[in-house]
């Protein structure tokens, strides 16, 4: 048996380190003695994404997404066919305003995404960074997801598809309505950057699990030492904490190099 | 003249904030430049005004501190007077504090200002300090928590440096695509660089910024790469290719543990390994030519540079070599790595994470550094520490270092364990007297000095060679810490 996972537009997509998940999808499949082949996808080549089980899409700049915009447009057909065929998709940040309806721009100009997802972007004024903790379900308990967002978009859910987790800590969605991310089926787009299954092994395992359901071999994935993993969520909470009590950084604050 | 009796005793003000945060044991490093400042709203300017165009701003992402500690140490060397803002405190309050701490009342025939400033900050004090001499270094992704996308920062520099004076020389990196964008029309620009062939590499597994050209958008294609997305670059959409370099570093070959090179027919000596010291030889070079010196002026000092706090210092504890570095954007992470793999018998590697307001919250990078790299080096212990000590930890696990993993928080306390653990090496070879593996120490901003002032308490800085040239950062960081 072998997974396949498809990342898409690895050079134009690459802001904060969400090609993070891509390794740790491929080792955590391959600890367990799972065959990984991992594909890029790039603008304008060739490569046919109803190979692919799972199918990876982070961030970038703005002149890079509108790029993908552009390409994504001619794979959309394919990328509906995969996901109905059971692949799963993981879009972060520019990835996931992507997969909804559009973005609108400051200035009011529309980016046409793919409508992956019932969802829609507006620029905002306010940029929404820093660390995140939220609430996602899991098919049975919720877990809790430890993540960094970076964005000033605000994204807005229609009819269709769900919130994929509630916010905790942090902005979320658009930071009005308490929502983080969006899922539709097996379609899942989020802000959550850090990279978001680096410290979220549970959610990494799930997504996993999701995705080889299509090979007859869904749950049941041997766990893994995750030592540190555990060890950086109890931390985290604590640092988190310690962040909120601290005052805002002063503008005196000066970073060499 | 009332501006200059205001400037004085704005001055006289923020040196007694000065002494008064000394004497408290405090650092000094942002409120003096504050009170005179708010003392004297036109205190830029005015120092602008002494130091009519002997003054060098440096900027750019990575190398700042290095290159302008080169300009500060070379001028001082040749007699001149300096003032300079050396422990990379970079932002408009950081520059205002270096001169009331060090500007003479009386003026010298030879002076100089040398600052590094932050890349935002650039625009806020170009018009009010009118510089002779600026350098841009390069441009990586750095931070982005606070200035958002690269885009953004390139963009405020270049607008930046469209506002400098007339007759301002601009050093500009011209291997970096990026940095070359931010040339201004109509200025004396320099762009130094390489000319070393036999140091490309034909593709990088590390190019994260700048694949599409500035000026029209058209994916860039590449002789080769030297770092990062440095190399030799061309567009093929506009035309627009890498300048040949003026200065330029040829016959760059690895010496005694160091780099050996020349730069305008001089023979030059780095005492560390990293590729990107060369560029920052450079542009002092080109910055301390352009203010004034000679050839002959720094023929000397090129002949040993050493890199100064954070790029490489060497100590040594209980017999045991443990080399200290600054780390902080993956660029920086990814060249530091190469030169764990250059140094023979690393044993133990330490890791210092952090994520105050100094070092960027966002903790991310670590995942687009190449830690893989050293998969096979043979390295025994990854130690991490820092306030996100685990994050570095889940990193290492995943570049599957047959590394025994051990996190302790307290970065000093981590750098002690791990160079009092006796390494294998040592036990193989038997004799005490060899000296055991080396301990590698990369960090992020915050936990610098704190290491640094334990292993110069702790332990005894490595002297090889001549030691008249002690780079001036050492100097500086007893004065003000
Ligand atoms: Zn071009």
């Amino acid at each position: 048996m072998k997974l396949t996972i498809g990342h898409l537009y690895p050079d134009l997509l690459d802001l904060y380190s969400d090609r993070g998940n891509v390794m740790i999808l491929e080792k955590r499949a391959r600890w367990r003695g799972i065959e990984v082949e991992v594909v890029r996808v790039d603008a304008g080549d060739a490569t046919d994404v109803r190979g692919c089980d799972l199918l990876l899409m982070g961030g970038g700049m703005d002149r890079e997404q509108s790029l993908v915009a552009r390409d994504l447009q001619h794979r959309r057909a394919n990328l509906e066919q995969a996901v109905a065929e059971g692949a799963v998709v993981l879009a972060i940040c520019g990835g996931y305003q992507l997969l909804g309806e559009y973005f609108e721009t400051g200035s009011g100009e529309r980016i046409p995404g793919i409508g992956l997802l019932d969802a829609y972007t507006v620029a905002g004024e306010r940029r929404m960074v820093g660390n995140v903790m939220a609430e996602c379900p899991l098919d049975g308990p919720t877990e809790t997801i430890f993540g960094y967002e970076n964005h000033s978009g605000r994204t807005y859910l229609r009819a269709g598809t769900d919130p994929w987790m509630r916010v905790v800590r942090g902005d979320g969605n658009n930071g009005s309505d308490g929502t983080e991310g969006a899922r539709k089926g097996r379609v899942f787009g989020t802000y959550l950057h850090g990279p978001l299954l680096a410290k979220n092994p549970r959610l990494a395992d799930w997504l996993l699990g999701l995705a080889l359901e299509r090979k007859g071999t869904g749950g049941g994935l041997r766990a893994l030492a995750d030592r540190w993993e555990e060890a950086a969520r109890e931390h985290l909470v604590r640092r988190l904490a310690e962040l909120d009590g601290m005052e805002s950084p002063h503008v005196g604050t000066s970073t060499g190099e | 003249m009332a501006r200059r009796w205001q400037f004085w005793a704005a001055l006289a003000a923020g040196r007694m904030v000065y002494r008064f945060l000394r004497v408290a044991g405090r650092k000094a490093t942002t409120l003096p430049g504050v009170v005179a400042m708010r003392l004297c709203p036109g205190f830029l300017a005015a120092v602008g005004d002494r130091f009519a165009g002997r003054l060098v701003l440096i900027t750019g992402t990575n190398g700042k501190t290095t290159t302008s500690n080169l300009v500060g140490t070379w001028l001082n060397d040749n007699g001149w007077q300096v003032v300079s803002n050396r422990l990379g405190a970079n932002l408009v309050q950081g520059i205002a504090t270096a001169v009331v701490e060090q500007l003479q009342r009386r003026r010298s025939y030879l002076e100089a200002a040398v600052f590094e400033v932050d890349e935002a900050t650039m625009e806020k004090v170009v018009e009010d300090l009118r510089p002779g001499v600026v350098v841009v270094t390069n441009f990586f992704r750095d931070q982005m928590d606070r200035y958002g996308e690269l885009d953004r920062v390139v963009d405020l520099v270049a607008g930046a440096l469209a506002r400098v004076p007339e007759g301002c020389v601009c050093l500009i990196n011209g291997d970096d695509p990026v940095a070359y964008r931010v040339a201004p029309q109509g200025r004396r620009v320099q762009f130094y660089g390489l000319q070393a062939p036999e140091w490309l590499e034909p593709r990088s597994r590390e190019v994260r910024d700048g694949k599409f050209c500035g000026f029209c958008g058209h994916p860039l294609s590449y002789a080769g790469f030297f770092y990062g997305q440095l190399g030799i670059w061309r567009c093929p959409g506009c035309g627009r290719e890498r300048p040949l370099p003026e200065p330029a570093a040829r016959h760059i070959r690895v010496a005694k543990g160091g780099l050996a090179f020349e730069v305008d027919g001089l023979p030059a000596r780095l005492d560390s390994p990293g590729l990107y010291n060369v560029y920052n030889v450079l542009a002092a070079y080109g910055a301390v030519r352009a203010v004034g010196l000679s050839q002959e002026q720094v023929l000397g000092a090129m002949a040993r540079i050493r890199t100064g706090l954070g790029r490489l210092e060497r100590f040594r504890l209980a017999g045991r070599p443990i080399v200290l570095a600054l780390v902080k954007n993956p660029t920086g992470l990814n060249e530091q790595l190469k030169v764990v793999e250059r140094t023979p018998e690393v044993t133990d590697v330490v890791l210092v994470l952090n994520d105050l307001y100094a070092d960027g919250t966002d903790v991310s990078w670590i995942w687009d550094a190449d830690l893989e790299r050293l998969k096979d080096k043979g390295i025994e212990r990854a130690w991490c520490a820092g306030t996100r000590a685990e994050d570095m930890a889940i990193r290492v696990r995943y570049a599957e270092w047959p590394a025994e993993i051990r996190v302790i928080r307290d970065p000093v306390a981590c750098v002690e364990a791990a160079s009092s653990n006796p390494s294998d090496l040592a036990v193989t070879r038997g004799g005490s007297g060899r000296p055991k593996g080396t301990v590698y120490v990369l960090t992020t901003y915050s936990s610098l000095y704190t290491l640094r002032d334990w292993l110069v308490r702790r332990g005894e800085e490595e002297h090889d060679d001549e030691t008249d040239h002690r780079p001036s950062v050492s100097r500086s960081a007893r004065s003000v810490q």
